[in-house]
């Protein structure tokens, strides 16, 4: 589903007030931000595949680069322990302040391999490459391009985007009542939602 | 799927034909309708996914098989198991394998296990620390409501039962703009409860000849 596709469903669902208040633009604000809050939702839930299409994977050669494109969410990242060995060991994530106090001596703290992330730079404590993996943060290049989300997603960030577009009106209380509406276990677990 | 027959019923459900003196012309259009039916129906066959409810899915699930490294299919919806195996004995035949996905395949990676990896839109086959062949099960997308055109001509491949309950969700949905009430989604509620809980009655019972207006 493209995002103006997403959109005239949104004006579909507004009731009389919000069909006549919010323009597409508005609709569109919402949905790129229901987006966003729905990929990192589905990540905390631990639902990977909802957000398999913004995986990617990248490999740096040194101790320390900058990732093509912002992370959403940094999975991992495997190091190479030796200059010449593979990339087979895990590092395990660590504040910038904690990082930076060893970072000159590259003495693994503990003696385990650490990264760390400041600004757009990956930086690890490693002596060979690394590869991390991530997913991107979502990108929106246009009102005709795909929600990145899968397929199965697109109600839920329909559902989200409507929520966050009445919150932004008055009288709630005479609102169609939007949030939950596309997630199937809260409605059969907490009964009915008005 | 043709959609003519759900399209007539959520009408009628929601008071919406042409003929109702009440409402002049319908209230929603075929394209909304439509719409509805389709988010609902993936929705609805997610969850199942995520309830492992395969006896309800028969008809969607499928297999492919590859060496190395492919694509995930153009009909890829969901994933459901993984086996891989090597050309060497005693591991040329397929052995069952963990199913990995992005962050989580990466870390184990090298692990050794017999392991199918899905990242992004690529799936890999893993045994011994090296490249395999492999046939990965997974769900299908379930065919689209439509009126017309390539689509409308597709067979259903979901229980009667699976379509009802999409049928209640979307009329839920569409109900909440023009009269927001519980009546329609504590009719969802009951409806999806039915389909998760008794699984051992509800595969022959047809409900679209017991449908009342």
């Amino acid at each position: 589903m493209t995002y103006s596709q997403a959109i005239g469903f949104c004006r579909t669902l507004l009731d009389e007030s919000g069909t006549e208040y919010f323009e597409d633009s508005e609709i569109y604000e919402a949905l790129k931000q229901s987006v966003i809050e729905k990929a990192r939702e589905y990540y905390q839930r631990g639902e990977r595949d909802p957000i398999r299409n913004l995986w990617t994977e990248e490999y740096i050669s040194g101790q320390s680069a900058p990732l093509t494109n912002q992370p959403l969410n940094i999975e991992a990242c495997m190091v190479a322990p030796r200059a010449t060995s593979g990339i087979d060991a895990l590092a395990l994530y660590v504040e910038p302040q904690m990082f930076s106090h060893y970072e000159a001596n590259r003495i693994p703290l503990s003696g385990r391999y650490e990264y760390t992330f400041i600004g757009n730079l990956i930086k690890h404590n490693a002596e060979g490459g690394a590869r991390v993996g991530y997913y991107i943060f979502p990108t929106f290049p246009s009102m005709e391009a795909n929600i990145p989300l899968s397929d199965y997603a697109h109600g839920a960030i329909i559902d989200r985007a409507l929520s966050i577009l009445y919150r932004k009106d008055v009288l709630q209380q005479d609102h169609a009542g939007f949030g939950g509406l596309y997630d199937i276990e809260q409605i059969i677990t907490a009964g009915t939602k008005q | 799927m043709n959609a003519a027959v759900y399209v007539q019923r959520i009408r009628q459900q929601l008071e919406d034909e042409p003929e109702n003196s009440r409402k002049k012309g319908y209230f929603w259009s075929d394209e909304d309708v439509l719409m509805a039916l389709n988010l609902s129906l993936d929705t609805i066959v997610q969850f199942l996914c995520k309830k492992q409810a395969y006896y309800l899915l028969q008809g969607l699930t499928s297999t492919v098989e590859g060496i190395a490294s492919m694509n995930l299919p153009n009909d890829y919806f969901y994933h459901v198991a993984g086996k891989v195996k090597t050309t060497i004995a005693p591991e040329d035949v397929y052995h069952p394998a963990r199913l990995f996905l992005c962050g989580i395949g990466m870390t184990n990676w090298n692990a050794g296990f017999r392991a199918v990896h899905i990242k992004g839109n690529s799936v890999y086959f893993r045994i011994n620390n090296g490249f395999g062949a492999g046939r990965l099960s997974y769900i299908k997308k379930p065919s689209r409501f439509a009126l017309t055109g390539d689509a409308a001509s597709e067979p259903e491949d979901l229980p009667k039962t699976v379509y009802d309950v999409v049928l209640a969700h979307a009329t839920a949905v569409l109900a909440l703009r023009q009269e927001p009430t519980v009546r329609y989604l504590a009719n969802f509620s009951k409806a999806m409860q039915f389909l998760v809980s008794d699984s051992a009655t509800q595969l022959p019972y047809n409900l679209q000849e017991n449908i009342s207006v």
